[in-house]
C-alpha cells in the first residue's frame, strides 16, 4: 500500500509550495531531500518585519546566512528588511561591531545574484557599501530604501542605475538633490537599441514622512523630462508638491500612467486644475486625499470624474488625512462624506471595471456602501472606516449575493480621532468580523480592522458535518505601510 | 462512453466528459480515435479509481484551469480546499497517497492539487520530528548538519 515514500520526490514541490515560512523552516530540517525542496521556497522571498518578535536579531541572522552561504543566497529573488539590530551593546566596540554588521549586509546582498526586488527600509542602516553591492546585481528591478541621511554618501545612490522602480522613504535634501543626476544616469544606462524607448523609471514613489525637507513642485518640474516612462507615481506627505509639479510630470507620461497616488500633498493642490485638459487613458488606480474642510468636496468629486473620464478605473482610494480630520475644524460639514450620490456617478462611469474601493477616515454612510454593492458587482477589495454600523444591514449589503468576488474586507481607522486615542486595538470584536466574513462570498480570503489582518478559513468538521468560518493567522500591517492601506494589501497579500 | 480497466482487472464504464478530466486518458482517446476498446490503467487499482472517478464526476463541469498560470513568482500561498473536496479527501493516509499517485499518473492537476494541499495541511505547524514520525521518514542528517541548518534558518523560525 502507498506510504509517503511511495510518492515521487518531485511532488514535494507542490506539497511544500503553499506553506508559510514558519512551516518551511521546519520542513528544511526533516532530511536531505526535504531540505533540497524547502530551501529554495524558504529563500525565494525573504522578509523581516518590525512586528515580528526579535525582528532586530532576525535581520542580522538572515544577512549572516546570505553572506556565508552563496548557494543559498542565489535563491533569493526578493528581500524585504524592515527592521534591524541597532542596540550595539558594548559601547567601546560599538563602531567596530556596527561596521562588521554592515559589511556582512553588503556581502549578503552581493551574494543574492538573482535579486529582483530589495526593500531596505531601515533607519540609519543604508551604507555606501550596501549601495555598491546593490549596484552589482544585474537583475535588480525594484529598490525601496529609507534614504534618511546618516551612514551613506548620497552620490553613491547614482551607482544603482539598473532599476526600473524606486520607492524613497524619508529622503533628505542631499538625496533629493542627487535625484536629478540619479534619474539622468538611469536614462543613460537604459539607452540601448534593443530596449528602444524603454528608458528610465517605470515607477517612482516618494514618501516624505517626518523629514525636515520636502520635495516640491520646483524639483518635480526639473525631474519631469526623465520620467516620461512612468506608469506609476506616488507622492505621499509632500506638502510642497502641488498640481503644477504633478501636471508637469503627468503631461509627459499621461498615456502610460496606470497608478497615481497623491496623498497629503500641498494644501493648495487643486485637482480641478490638474484634471483640466489631462487625459489618462490607462489609469487603473487612483489614490487621493480630500482637501481640508471647508473646501466643498463636491468640486473635488467632480474633478475625480473628469480626471478619470477616459480611464479604465479599477481602484479608487480616498482619505481625509489625520491632521485634517473633520473634528479639528468643529462639526463636520454635512456634505463631507463618501456620499451615495457620488458613488452613483462613479458607478455610472466605472461600474464595469471597479474592483477595489478604499475609504479612510472619510465618513461613509451605509447607503453609499449599499449603492456601491448594488452597482459594482465586480468588487474584490472593500476598505471602509470602522464605525458603529447597523451590522446586519451592512452584512446584507455586502453579502455573497451582491458581491460574489469579494476577496478582502477591511475596517479602517474610525473617523473620530478620540476613539483612536482611547483604543489600542480591537474596536470591532473579533466575533463580529467573523460573522461578517460568514455572510460574505466564499472568495473572501482576508478580513481586517485597523492594523490587523486575519486569514479567513472555511473549515469542515468531520464529526458534526458542518462548515465554519475561522479567522486565523493574525498579521499586523508594518508601520511603513499603515498610511497606505491599499499598498499594504497589495504588497503583503497580493 | 469510455471503458477503463484497472490493474486488478476491473472495468469501469464512464462518460467521456468524466474520463477526460484525466489528461492522460484524454490524450489516449485522441490517439486511438473512435474505438470500443478498453483503456488499460495498469497503475491504478479499482478501489482508487472508483474514488478518483467520483471526484471527476463531481467536477466534470468545472472550467478548465487557465494554462501555465502562476509562473514562478506568484506562489500560491493558500491551503484552502473547497468544502466538497475537504469531505472527499477525508480518507486514511494510505488512500490519500494512492489518490495523489493516481492523480499524478492520470494527470488530473486539480485533484493532485487537492491531495498536495491536504498533505500540506497535515505538515503545517508540526516540528521536524513530528513530520518524520507522521510519514515514517528517516533523518539522514548528521547532528552537526542538522544544527548547522537550524542556525542558518534561524531568522525564519517562529519564536
Amino acid at each position: 500500500m502507498a506510504a509517503f515514500h511511495s510518492l515521487p520526490s518531485e511532488l514535494l514541490l507542490p506539497i511544500l509550495t503553499p506553506l508559510p515560512e514558519s512551516s518551511l523552516v521546519r520542513c528544511a530540517s526533516v532530511n536531505r531531500n526535504w531540505n533540497a525542496f524547502a530551501t529554495p521556497l524558504l529563500y525565494r522571498r525573504v522578509a523581516v518585519y518590525r512586528w515580528q518578535r526579535y525582528a532586530k536579531t532576525r535581520a542580522v541572522s538572515l544577512m549572516q546566512t546570505l553572506a556565508q552561504r552563496t548557494e543559498v543566497a542565489r535563491w533569493v529573488k526578493r528581500i524585504d528588511v524592515l527592521d534591524f539590530y541597532d542596540g550595539f551593546e558594548n559601547e567601546l566596540r560599538q563602531e567596530e561591531e556596527q561596521d562588521a554588521v554592515f559589511q556582512c549586509c553588503a556581502q549578503g546582498l552581493a551574494n543574492c545574484v538573482n535579486l529582483e526586488s530589495c526593500t531596505w527600509q531601515v533607519h540609519n542602516a543604508l551604507t555606501s557599501q550596501i549601495l555598491i553591492a546593490l549596484a552589482s546585481l544585474p537583475r535588480l528591478q525594484r529598490l525601496e530604501i529609507n534614504a534618511h541621511p546618516g551612514t551613506y554618501e548620497p552620490a553613491d545612490l547614482i551607482r544603482v542605475r539598473q532599476i526600473r522602480a524606486l520607492r524613497l522613504t524619508m529622503p533628505d535634501k542631499a538625496a533629493i538633490d542627487v535625484l536629478l543626476r540619479w534619474l539622468t544616469a538611469m536614462c543613460v544606462e537604459g539607452t540601448d537599441e534593443e530596449r528602444g524607448t524603454e528608458i528610465g523609471l517605470h515607477e517612482l514613489k516618494i514618501i516624505c514622512q517626518s523629514t525636515n525637507y520636502y520635495i516640491g513642485s520646483k524639483q518635480l518640474t526639473k525631474l519631469a523630462p526623465y520620467l516620461t516612462q512612468l506608469k506609476s507615481l506616488h507622492l505621499r506627505d509632500c506638502p510642497n508638491a502641488d498640481h503644477i509639479g504633478v501636471y508637469t510630470i503627468l503631461r509627459g507620461c499621461s498615456f502610460r500612467m496606470e497608478d497615481l497616488c497623491l496623498e497629503r500633498i500641498s494644501p493648495d493642490f487643486d485637482l480641478k486644475e490638474l484634471a483640466t485638459g489631462l487625459k489618462l487613458p490607462r489609469l487603473k488606480s487612483l489614490t487621493l486625499t480630500l482637501p481640508a474642510p471647508p473646501s466643498p468636496p463636491q468640486v473635488f468629486f467632480d474633478a475625480i470624474l473628469e480626471l478619470t473620464a477616459e480611464s479604465p478605473l479599477t481602484a479608487l482610494s480616498l482619505s481625509l488625512s489625520a491632521n485634517h480630520s473633520l473634528y479639528a475644524y468643529g462639526p463636520a460639514p454635512s456634505d463631507c462624506e463618501f456620499s451615495a450620490s457620488f458613488v452613483r456617478s462613479l458607478a455610472r462611469r466605472h461600474a464595469q471595471t471597479l474592483r477595489e474601493i478604499v475609504i479612510i477616515r472619510l465618513p461613509t454612510p451605509l447607503e453609499a456602501v449599499e449603492v456601491l454593492a448594488a452597482y459594482c458587482p465586480k468588487l474584490e477589495v472593500l476598505i471602509i472606516p470602522g464605525e458603529e454600523f447597523d451590522w446586519p444591514r451592512l452584512g446584507e449589503a455586502i453579502s455573497a449575493k451582491s458581491l460574489p468576488f469579494l476577496r478582502k474586507l477591511h475596517m479602517s481607522f474610525p473617523i473620530d480621532p478620540l476613539i483612536r486615542l482611547i483604543t489600542t486595538h480591537e474596536l470591532i470584536p473579533l466575533s463580529r468580523l467573523r460573522d461578517l466574513a460568514e455572510t460574505c462570498s466564499s472568495t473572501l480570503k482576508h478580513i481586517g480592522e485597523f492594523h490587523e489582518v486575519y486569514e479567513v478559513v472555511r473549515r469542515w468538521d468531520r464529526e458534526t458535518d458542518t462548515t465554519s468560518v475561522v479567522l486565523e493567522q493574525r498579521t499586523v500591517i508594518p508601520e511603513g505601510y499603515r498610511t497606505g492601506l491599499l499598498e499594504a494589501y497589495r504588497t503583503m497579500w497580493p | 462512453m469510455v471503458t477503463l480497466t484497472t490493474s486488478d482487472n476491473e472495468t469501469f464504464t464512464v462518460d467521456k466528459k468524466v474520463a477526460e478530466k484525466s489528461v492522460l486518458i484524454k490524450n489516449m482517446l485522441e490517439d486511438v480515435g473512435e474505438s470500443d476498446q478498453a483503456i488499460p490503467l495498469p497503475n491504478v487499482t479499482a478501489s482508487v479509481l472508483k474514488k478518483v472517478l467520483e471526484w471527476c464526476e463531481h467536477h466534470k463541469d468545472d472550467p478548465a484551469p487557465p494554462e501555465n498560470e502562476d509562473k514562478d513568482d506568484t506562489r500560491k500561498r493558500t491551503t484552502d480546499i473547497s468544502e466538497w473536496d475537504q469531505k472527499f479527501i477525508a480518507v486514511d493516509q494510505e488512500m490519500l497517497f494512492e489518490i495523489i499517485l493516481a492523480a499524478n499518473y492520470l494527470d488530473i492537476k486539480a485533484l493532485l492539487d487537492v491531495g498536495c494541499k491536504t498533505v500540506a495541511n497535515m505538515i503545517k505547524g508540526k516540528s521536524p520530528e513530528e513530520i518524520r514520525k507522521l510519514f515514517n521518514i528517516v533523518n539522514d542528517f548528521t547532528p552537526e548538519e542538522e544544527a548547522q541548518i537550524k542556525k542558518e534558518n534561524e531568522w525564519a523560525e517562529d519564536r
